[in-house]
């Protein structure tokens, strides 16, 4: 087998708004995500996600308060009447890094949120003397993109995840819904080197996913996750049969969270078809990095980034 | 249930670099005849992957016989890294000839350089005879004149002397990942696999002639099957000019029954285009297991 690409970590996400300055103003007054720059999507940037009505379109990038480069990209689109979180296949949520879970619900309060909560704070598995459970909440923000705030123990008991170094820290895992669970990952496995397998749990409730789905408490389904470098997973949702491919708007990205960005060690070394050829793209956050765009086994849209 | 199942080959996208010069080939020396000449379209030119091509001079042409499936010429420039045969994705279409030795003298000296000389293949036992050659555009032509029925396949026969396509042949990274993907996608089950010397793979890759590959077949309605081959590590990624279609054989286009319910991600906008190939039906391309570009019609 040839060299495939070293996938990861996890360079940032791509989420399409109608407004990027209304959905960004929670992530800054309430999250502490700070923006970094904005501008207008350069032709290049357009052409490489095969999606040109974004060109010359408002664009801003946000990062983390702790100043980790892994950033939250929001691109203006025409929104996709009628979308809504977690019923199509693609990238769907992010996990992110937090300090401390359960003191967010009061924060958001006070700061009367714009972020929607789907989840209030809640153990993920069961914890021992010696290794603390994880704790996880989720929102939706404004452009029904889902966040999980998910808190690490700092025992050490987790080696393999990131603890957060700011109240709201960066993206560690991003979930994608997918047709086939095993396809994908396998996919994932083929094509990009030091990719490898993680968790894998099957018959399990995903109440979020039942809930926007509208089926009933009793779904369940089969997730599991593939670890990249960098402490970046994916978690891979095998969805209900029959989930379709997102809509989008004429020439544009999908809505929602619309692409995830990953380091890659080359370009050269990827064997997968781009949608353009990859180019260098001259504005924030890649600031003339050599940029490709390939499609995933789930129709995720997934940009790598050289270098 | 989600997906449609794949029906009957309709056309194959081949990039030229001129195109007259492509389209007086085809009509002198495989007697195709021209069924739509005119310019691409820009959002066809999107669904190819290559808005820099929307303008460019396009030619249809099919078998003397009549009927699909159809080859379109796109003039595209030359992709300097494009060595037909040695990347992923459709690099041969196999064409049912009547006469496969009367055709390579006729070949010779001609912009269809023979890479293959015509012989039975050795999996057939006398069945099938084929030559290859590579087309002015890097396309790779297996020309198959079929003696009788090989037990399994349903073969055409041909009724002009170079008459249709009736495979469409790719390189796969992982054949099984991509047998998987057609699986998966389209309902459409592979065929025996077995391994075969492959002409123009060993000779892309300057392997000895007789050095075997993993083939499998996908039977398509209307006499066609899909090849897969599996292709030796050393294979690469096919590099366009940046903005054009794919050199060589830059899609292969299959009807469907519907283009609703397809777990797919589309390349550009579903589109009803009045030339051939389309005639009309609703059209629409995407990336296949291999990184093939593949264009699903709507049967009318």
């Amino acid at each position: 087998m040839a060299d495939n690409a070293i996938l990861g970590p996890i360079a940032g996400a791509t989420i399409t708004a109608d407004d990027v300055d209304r959905v960004a103003a929670p992530y800054v007054k309430d999250l502490g995500y700070v923006i970094g720059q904005r501008g207008t999507v350069s032709a290049e940037q357009a052409a490489v996600w095969g999606a040109p009505a974004h060109a010359g379109k408002p664009f801003l990038v946000m990062n983390p308060a702790s100043g980790d480069p892994c950033f939250i990209r929001l691109v203006q689109s025409v929104p996709v009447p009628g979308y809504k979180a977690m019923t199509t296949l693609g990238w769907h949520s992010l996990e992110i890094t937090v300090e401390s879970c359960d003191a967010i619900p009061p924060h958001l309060a006070k700061q009367k949120t714009q972020f929607r909560t789907v989840g209030d704070p809640h153990d993920l598995g069961v914890g021992t003397p010696s290794a603390k459970p994880i704790r996880a909440m989720q929102v939706v923000g404004l452009a029904e993109e889902v966040l999980y705030l998910t808190e690490i123990p700092t025992d050490g008991s987790k080696p393999h995840l990131p603890n957060a170094k700011s109240f709201i820290d960066r993206i560690f895992i991003v979930p994608l819904a997918a047709p086939n669970m095993d396809t994908t990952r396998d996919w994932y496995i083929s094509n990009f080197a030091e990719v490898k397998k993680g968790i894998e749990a099957r018959n399990i409730p995903m109440k979020l996913i039942a809930s926007a789905m509208g089926l009933g408490d009793s779904m369940r389904m089969a997730i599991c996750t593939v670890v990249m470098p960098g402490k970046s997973l994916i978690e891979i949702d095998d969805m209900p049969p029959g989930t379709k491919p997102r809509p989008r708007s004429k020439d544009s990205l999908p809505p929602g969270i619309a692409t995830i960005s990953f380091k890659v060690d080359s370009l050269d070394k990827v064997r997968l078809p781009f949608i353009a050829p990859p180019r260098a793209v001259r504005e924030a956050p890649y600031n003339g990095k050599r940029v490709g765009v390939v499609v995933g086994s789930a129709t995720e849209l997934i940009e790598l980034v050289e270098g | 249930m989600s997906g449609s199942r794949l029906g009957a080959l309709v056309c194959a996208t081949v990039s030229t670099p001129d195109l007259r010069a492509s389209v007086a080939a085809y009509q002198r020396f495989l007697g195709y005849e021209p069924r739509h000449e005119g310019t691409l379209p820009g959002d066809v030119a999107n669904t190819l992957a290559g808005p820099a091509a929307t303008g460019a001079p396009v030619a249809v042409l099919g078998p003397a016989s009549g009927g699909t499936p159809a080859i379109r010429l796109i003039e595209t420039p030359n992709a300097p890294s494009f060595i037909p045969g040695r990347s992923f994705g459709w690099n041969a279409l196999e064409i049912v000839v009547q006469d496969v030795d009367a055709l390579q003298g006729e070949l010779a000296g001609s912009p269809f350089e023979v890479v293959g000389e015509a012989r039975d293949l050795d999996f057939a036992k006398g069945a099938l005879r084929a030559m290859q050659a590579r087309g002015p555009g890097g396309e790779i032509l297996v020309f198959t004149q079929i003696n009788r029925p090989v037990p399994g396949y349903d073969l055409p026969v041909a009724a002009s002397k170079v008459d249709r396509i009736f495979a469409a042949i790719q390189g796969c990274p992982e054949l099984d990942r991509t047998r998987e993907f057609f699986a998966n996608k389209f309902f459409a089950e592979a065929g025996p696999e077995f391994e075969t010397a492959i002409v123009t793979v060993n000779e892309a890759f300057g392997l000895d002639r007789p050095t075997k590959h993993r083939i499998t077949t996908i039977a398509l309605p209307g006499q066609g099957f899909i090849e897969l081959d599996q292709y030796p590590d050393e294979a690469v990624r096919r590099q366009p000019v940046p903005g054009y279609p794919m050199p060589g054989i830059a899609a292969v286009a299959f009807e469907v029954d519907s283009l609703d319910n397809f777990q797919l991600y589309w390349l550009g906008e579903i589109l009803s285009r009045a030339e051939p190939p389309y005639l009309g039906r609703r059209h629409v391309t995407f990336y296949g297991g291999s990184g093939e570009l593949i264009e699903l019609i709507e049967r009318g």
